[in-house]
């Protein structure tokens, strides 16, 4: 595989889930889904390499990268919920409280 | 044989998880206890190899002294902070027993950041301390503000983490290793360093500068000090800031070496930016924790402009400010867990008013601790400050050396603002302080450490150029 | 043929992403989510990581888009209207991003990527002796990398210990009478004869 395809691929789905977390104002579970897409990319680009180099050590690397995504993944939507449990409302719009 | 202090700092973890089952809730206070036991027979076995040199575990870490020296000021700080929970009781949302656990949780992340010799452990560690900091953030079950300042640390350190990934995947696919001395040996052995590894290299940059909150990556930093119960914020503000600048050094050290050019550049302009919008930024804050953030942001340039030169001076000056920097935030956050009116947490600057007239003793070791934040001539903020000041001078950087400058004046204004609202206004309403004593003897003991360190500054140089000598060792 | 699977598959991911990141409905989102993760299975399967793709959709859809469904029905988020912000943040997000996009495009571009000789696990001759991907990671990931996977099991423990104690309520909202109570109560307390 060339590595010039999935690193666009890998830039472009980046880029998307950057944008997910900066223009979003409808919910906070969105941003969450978009630092999953984030993780994605980079998985996405240890892979390609892997299999460009012919090393195993990139696989592994992004086997560990699952296991980060899954245990973030635990701890935001445990946050969320407590938001929302104070607040009544996910939307971005709603944290507006702290500022100075 | 060597004890790796972190492999035992983890089992003690384990073993106190397994007590906290049988210990009764309202005596929560005895696990708080242990884990200061667990601090401190760590930090023995941290001192003991601290002058041994060692790559362990196949290489993914690395046993040398200026870790160990980082491990050992990371501890000092965890020791304060769980400390300070034992002897100030004002936040009732804390008091359950899993938050000494996950403070223990983040120091072993924190030991192992600063010993990693990898980018594969480097990553597993720094999330093992963030997602603990996520967890200890949003801790407080009553507060609204701290879920919030949960929701923004947690979007905010996941993003850090995704560009990291991102960074350390191009530098996999160029280098073909992510082990920092394969990175060393690839860029000593290529004729020009390609362009591709000083993105991967900026995009780990960005990452732990939104961990060290330098500007402009800052936003995050007063609303989540705010937000957060005040004792988290003590941590937050002394020991990660420890570990993603061992971290930083060691990175931008070792591997990345080479390109100095590339990436001093890039610190220039953050260190500017922090300066300046942490000495800026504080000027109209009325919440003593967020000009606290501001003051951090402010530190954060100032250290990171040490920094710069990538010498051996330079990051002894940085160990050093290092150590004066976190006496100063603990003894100022300790005053903070103690301000109170009736049975409620203050944090306004107005309710410092006419603190002299009802506490003189308090209210002079805490004008000590902000006159050293200011860098006021005799003061341990002083030393730290010239000696950065130096370094820089010595490289010829002096349009950085100006504007350093020029923001110390600003920032040493509302360092005295405050000082002054505590002598000279008349008090609105008393604040109700600090009942017990043990807080009293540690604010004074701050005061005087800040006081004393012109007596024998010697110490912490000889000290520090000892340990950062490993760091080049290796080179 | 491989590459053209690559760029339609790579086509599905990308479009079905922008879907997850723009849809109303937070339920859509997840099921755009877990579309996105069966393309980037199968494109891990194109290179040459069986255990990967496996594992990604065991991991993503099985557990992370289940728990992501699970919030957004506990939570009860349905619709949601776009905001005026949307508008008003997306032109400058889209600047951004298409600078950065032609920047790393043009890096890309001028990279090429040098082959080591020595890698630290060669998969070829790897190959040779074991038989499989799977087995070769079991192999690699249980010596090598132990240290990485006892601190990963680290996490794990953390991030169940953060859900446990974020989660948790301390009041009791059960409705239950405490049985000292029951032997309090008295029959002329409660029967009343008028």
């Amino acid at each position: 595989m060339e590595p010039f395809n999935f690193l666009i691929l890998s830039s472009l789905l980046f880029s998307v889930g950057f944008l997910g977390i900066f223009i979003n104002r409808k919910n906070l579970i969105t941003i969450l889904m978009s630092i999953e897409l984030m993780l994605l990319s980079a998985n996405i680009n240890f892979i390609g390499f892997s299999d460009l180099l012919g090393d195993l050590s990139g696989q592994i690397f992004s086997l560990f990268i699952l296991v980060v995504a899954a245990a973030e993944a635990a701890i935001g939507l445990a946050i969320l919920t407590i938001f929302f449990k104070k607040s009544n409302s996910i939307s971005v719009d709603s944290i507006n409280r702290l500022k100075g | 044989m060597i004890y790796i202090p972190e492999v035992f700092m983890s089992i003690g973890f384990l073993i106190i998880l397994i007590i906290s089952v049988f210990v009764k809730k309202n005596q929560n206070i005895v696990l708080g206890y242990l884990s200061l036991l667990l601090i401190f027979l760590t930090q023995f076995f941290v001192l003991k190899d601290i002058f041994l040199f060692e790559e362990i575990f196949n290489n993914f870490f690395v046993i040398d002294s200026f870790g160990s020296f980082l491990k050992s000021v990371i501890l000092i700080c965890a020791g304060f902070v769980i400390y300070f929970y034992i002897i100030v009781k004002n936040d009732s949302s804390l008091n359950r027993s899993e938050f000494s656990m996950i403070i223990l949780i983040s120091i072993i992340g924190m030991m192992l950041m600063v010993s990693s010799n990898d980018l594969l452990s480097l990553f597993v560690s720094i999330e093992l301390q963030s997602l603990a900091l996520y967890i200890l953030v949003s801790f407080s079950k009553e507060d609204f503000n701290s879920s919030e300042a949960g929701v923004k640390y947690f979007v905010i350190g996941s993003l850090s983490t995704c560009i990291f990934l991102f960074g350390s995947s191009l530098i996999y696919g160029l280098v073909g290793s992510t082990n920092f001395s394969e990175i060393s040996q690839f860029m000593s052995d290529q004729y020009s360093v390609p362009l591709l590894l000083v993105v991967g290299l900026i995009f780990i940059l960005v990452s732990l500068s939104l961990k060290i909150s330098a500007a402009p990556f800052h936003m995050w930093t007063p609303d989540v000090y705010q937000g957060s119960p005040s004792l988290v914020t003590a941590f937050l503000s002394t020991a990660p800031k420890v570990a993603v600048f061992g971290v930083l050094i060691r990175v931008l050290v070792y591997p990345f070496g080479e390109i100095i050019v590339d990436w001093g550049k890039i610190l220039v302009i953050l260190s500017i930016f922090s300066m300046l919008i942490g000495s800026l930024g504080a000027l109209r804050q009325d919440d003593l924790k967020r000009l606290m953030a501001y003051s951090t942001i402010n530190h954060i340039g100032f250290i990171l402009m040490g920094l710069v030169p990538g010498s051996e001076d330079g990051i002894t000056a940085i160990c050093i400010y290092l150590i004066f920097y976190i006496t100063m935030n603990l003894g100022v956050f300790l005053f903070i867990l103690n301000m109170k009116r009736d049975q409620l947490n203050v944090t306004k600057i107005k309710d410092l008013s006419g603190l002299y007239k009802t506490e003189p003793l308090i209210a002079g070791c805490l004008a000590l601790l902000f006159f050293s934040m200011a860098g006021i001539p005799p003061l341990a903020g002083f030393i730290s400050k010239l000696l950065i000041l130096n370094i820089v001078i010595d490289n010829n950087l002096f349009f950085l050396a100006i504007i350093a400058v020029i923001t110390s004046v600003i920032s040493a204004f509302y360092y005295i603002r405050l000082v002054k609202s505590m002598f000279f206004d008349s008090p609105t309403e008393e604040l109700d302080l600090l009942t017990n004593s043990q807080s009293k003897l540690l604010l004074s003991i701050f005061g005087l450490f800040n006081l004393s360190v012109i007596f024998y500054p010697q110490f912490f140089l000889n000290l520090c150029a000892s340990i950062t000598l490993s760091l080049f060792a290796l080179r | 043929m491989t590459i053209y699977f690559f760029y339609f598959f790579s086509f599905l991911i990308i479009s079905s992403s922008i879907l997850v990141i723009s849809s109303n409905n937070a339920v859509h989102s997840v099921l755009y989510l877990i579309f996105t993760f069966f393309n980037s299975a199968i494109l891990f399967l194109l290179m040459n990581a069986e255990f990967l793709a496996m594992t990604i959709v065991i991991v993503y859809v099985g557990a992370i888009a289940v728990l992501f469904l699970f919030v957004v029905m506990m939570l009860n988020i349905t619709e949601s209207e776009i905001k005026e912000g949307f508008l008003k943040y997306f032109p400058f997000g889209l600047i951004l991003i298409a600078i950065f996009i032609s920047e790393l495009f043009l890096v890309f571009n001028f990279q090429n990527f040098p082959i080591p000789e020595n890698v630290k696990i060669n998969v070829n001759e790897a190959m040779l002796t074991e038989s499989s991907n799977t087995k070769l990671i079991g192999l690699f990931l249980y010596t090598d990398y132990f240290i990485i996977f006892q601190i990963s099991g680290f996490i794990l423990l953390l991030a169940m210990i953060g859900a446990i104690v974020l989660a948790q309520s301390d009041e009791r909202k059960l409705k239950s009478t405490s049985s000292i109570n029951q032997k309090k109560v008295r029959k002329k307390d409660i029967i009343k004869l008028n």
